[in-house]
């Protein structure tokens, strides 16, 4: 019987093309496996647009545009009444009061805190509740209503304590600001502390850096300018490795008070100056004013009359340039 | 007992045949890592160059640098200067060097509408001198498709939008002037019916008394001078109301070209309002196609996640500005 014999002869491929091969398997073998495992949206089209618009309107506050903030939450705020979404209603009511807040329409910040509250209380969400009693908080603190402050402060810091949020050293903050402000500089000093060390924990890193502030002001208000010094670097140094411009200026301006304070005019000569720089740069004119007030008063007592009439035409530009805004 | 290299003679230097292997396949490791290390630029000798810009948004560590559509480098670090401002610092491979001297520029460019930003540099004149590693170069903003949409489009839209409806509002003036030349119109064929009735008993008591001037002689006389003024001014009456239907045919043929301006008008701003539909349309096509591409592995892997709806940080702070 013959034998048959079958034989194989494997293509002849060079070693390039093997590579090229294994390459092409494995990235089709990423693409089926991404495609395969990508997870659809669950959120309704409309809800999720809302959602972005609300994300962009964070984003421009955080860019310091408040008219493009308002446009976009405005928007998010009508998808979410489109479909009835409450919990979205009341998170696009409450970031409208705290950009009127920052725009300093007050009136219109209390009726959107309001109206937001009433939401999540019907709802009985306890976040958009805690959320809303800590807006309302800073919103009688700005006003001057400090009692009023504490008690729904005390209400926004309960909740978080029962729920176990991470908001609550921020909380603290804000109440410590508000204790500080009625002169009961023990009270505001453990809030403080115990604020950061919350914030520590949670590593809430801008609270942490209110809460050193908020602690610096105190030791500044006791006239232990060095240890207020440190506190305020402490907050700089964190405001520094998130970006926060705003903070940032405040910090380089308590520092350049604490200088000041400690008779050291070059010190604080240099922390006036770089405030001034980020106010300027962010367009903060109000706050930019306040800086060049000091740096003038620094160099008339230093003698510097050149840099004083330099900064002063500057101060002037910045007055005429308000006085326009305002026409 | 026989060794199995004795039972099988495929076992013979069996130690040789495993070294070999292994320093094949280690060999081939290190070709595959020497090759794609090339591929990445890793042996390439590289400089760095930075620029400053007022905020670091839209730029990443990784970023690819860009020399007339060519990559060249990428974006090798991001920090904030004491003046709060975002330093760029650039890797660039040595090779370009020569093409980045004073007077190039840097920018940030989108590849596309959906492309990834890349940092663009321009070649410099050639008289102008080599830019050194840690040299700075000038940036230049450069508007996204979005910002020209918002700043120059929109603006246009929207006062595309206002003319027409200018004119197409009952209130408005175009509309009101075509009101107003039709009831002038309608009040000037009042005017010349009077006029004739006017006219017809002007007539009338010219005749009368012309022929009780007849009648009085000599006190006739003295009167008959103003008679004849009064019949003048009759005449005059009467020419001017011949002319009047022509003034009406005139004020008629002018509301007629006013008709017909405001029709085109309409006409045309039906036409400038469909292809603003269009324009919106297609604006809103590109939007579901950018979010739909969004939404897609694997560019939605890209993309920071999306997230519940946020809350703006509650400013924990003193009273400020």
């Amino acid at each position: 019987m013959m034998k048959s014999v079958i034989s194989y002869q494997l293509p002849v491929i060079s070693y390039r093309s093997y590579l090229l091969l294994i390459t092409v398997y494995c990235s089709l073998f990423t693409v089926f496996y991404g495609c395969a495992s990508t997870k659809k949206s669950e959120l309704p089209k409309v809800q999720m647009d809302a959602t972005e618009l609300n994300q962009r309107g964070v984003d421009a506050v955080s860019a310091g545009k408040y008219d493009k903030a308002l446009i976009e939450f405005q928007g998010s705020l009508r998808l979410n009444a489109s479909v009835d979404n409450q919990t979205g209603i009341a998170i696009n009511l409450l970031n409208l009061g705290r950009l009127y807040l920052l725009m300093g329409r007050f009136d219109d910040a209390k009726a959107a805190f309001d109206r937001g509250l009433k939401i999540g209380a019907s709802l009985n969400d306890q976040m958009v509740l805690s959320e809303g009693y800590a807006s309302l908080g800073r919103y009688y603190y700005l006003i001057g209503n400090n009692n009023d402050a504490v008690a729904v402060l005390e209400k926004a810091v309960a909740i978080d304590r029962r729920q176990g949020f991470h908001t609550l050293g921020n909380r603290l903050n804000i109440m410590g600001m508000v204790y500080k402000d009625m002169d009961k500089a023990e009270d505001a000093e453990k809030l403080f502390n115990e604020a950061l060390k919350i914030n520590k924990s949670y590593e809430m890193e801008a609270d942490s850096a209110d809460s050193f502030r908020g602690l610096g002001d105190i030791l500044f208000k006791r006239g232990d300018y060095k240890k207020a010094g440190e506190l305020y670097e402490n907050a700089l140094s964190i405001d520094k490795r998130l970006g926060i411009s705003a903070k940032i200026s405040i910090d380089l301006a308590a520092l350049g008070m604490a200088s000041l304070k400690q008779n050291d005019a070059g010190k604080a000569l240099d922390f006036f100056l770089r405030a001034y720089a980020v106010d300027s740069s962010r367009g903060a004119d109000k706050k930019a004013l306040q800086d060049l007030d000091r740096i003038i008063e620094i160099y008339a007592a230093l003698g510097d009359n050149n840099n004083k009439e330099k900064y002063s035409l500057e101060r002037e530009r910045l007055l005429k340039k308000e006085r326009d805004e305002k026409q | 007992m026989a060794k199995i290299e004795q039972k099988d003679p495929r076992f013979k230097n069996l130690e040789q045949k495993v070294g070999i292997f292994v320093s094949l396949v280690m060999v081939m490791l290190a070709a595959i890592f020497f090759f794609m290390g090339k591929e990445r630029g890793i042996f390439t000798k590289k400089y760095h160059l930075y620029f400053v810009v007022d905020s670091g948004s839209g730029f990443m560590e990784g970023m690819p640098v860009k020399l007339s559509g060519f990559t060249i480098g990428k974006v090798k670090a991001m920090s904030l200067t004491s003046e709060a401002r975002v330093k760029v610092t650039l890797e660039i491979n040595k090779e370009y060097q020569k093409w980045i001297r004073k007077g190039s520029v840097a920018r940030m460019l989108k590849e596309g509408v959906i492309g990834e930003a890349v940092v663009d540099v321009s070649v410099g004149p050639p008289s102008g001198i080599v830019i050194e590693d840690g040299g700075e170069l000038p940036y230049e903003k450069v508007m996204g498709i979005e910002e020209l949409v918002a700043k120059e489009v929109k603006p246009i839209l929207e006062q595309i939008k206002e003319t027409i409806s200018y004119i197409n509002n009952p209130e408005g003036d175009i509309k009101k002037a075509i009101n107003n030349t039709r009831k002038l119109s309608e009040g000037l064929l009042k005017t010349k019916a009077d006029m004739d009735s006017v006219l017809k008993g002007a007539k009338g008591a010219v005749k009368e008394a012309a022929s009780a001037v007849g009648k009085l002689g000599s006190v006739g006389d003295k009167a008959s001078p103003v008679l004849e003024r009064l019949n003048r001014v009759a005449e005059d009456a009467e020419k001017a109301s011949k002319k009047i239907p022509e003034v009406m045919d005139k004020a008629n043929r002018i509301m007629d070209d006013v008709k017909e301006f405001s029709g085109v008008l309409s006409k045309k701003s039906q036409g400038v309002k469909t292809m603003l539909e269009d324009t919106e349309e297609a604006l809103g096509d590109t939007k579901e196609i950018i979010k739909g591409a969004k939404d897609t592995w694997p560019i939605n892997t890209m993309l920071p996640p999306k997230e519940e709806m946020k809350l703006v940080p509650l400013d924990g702070s003193e009273k400020g500005e």
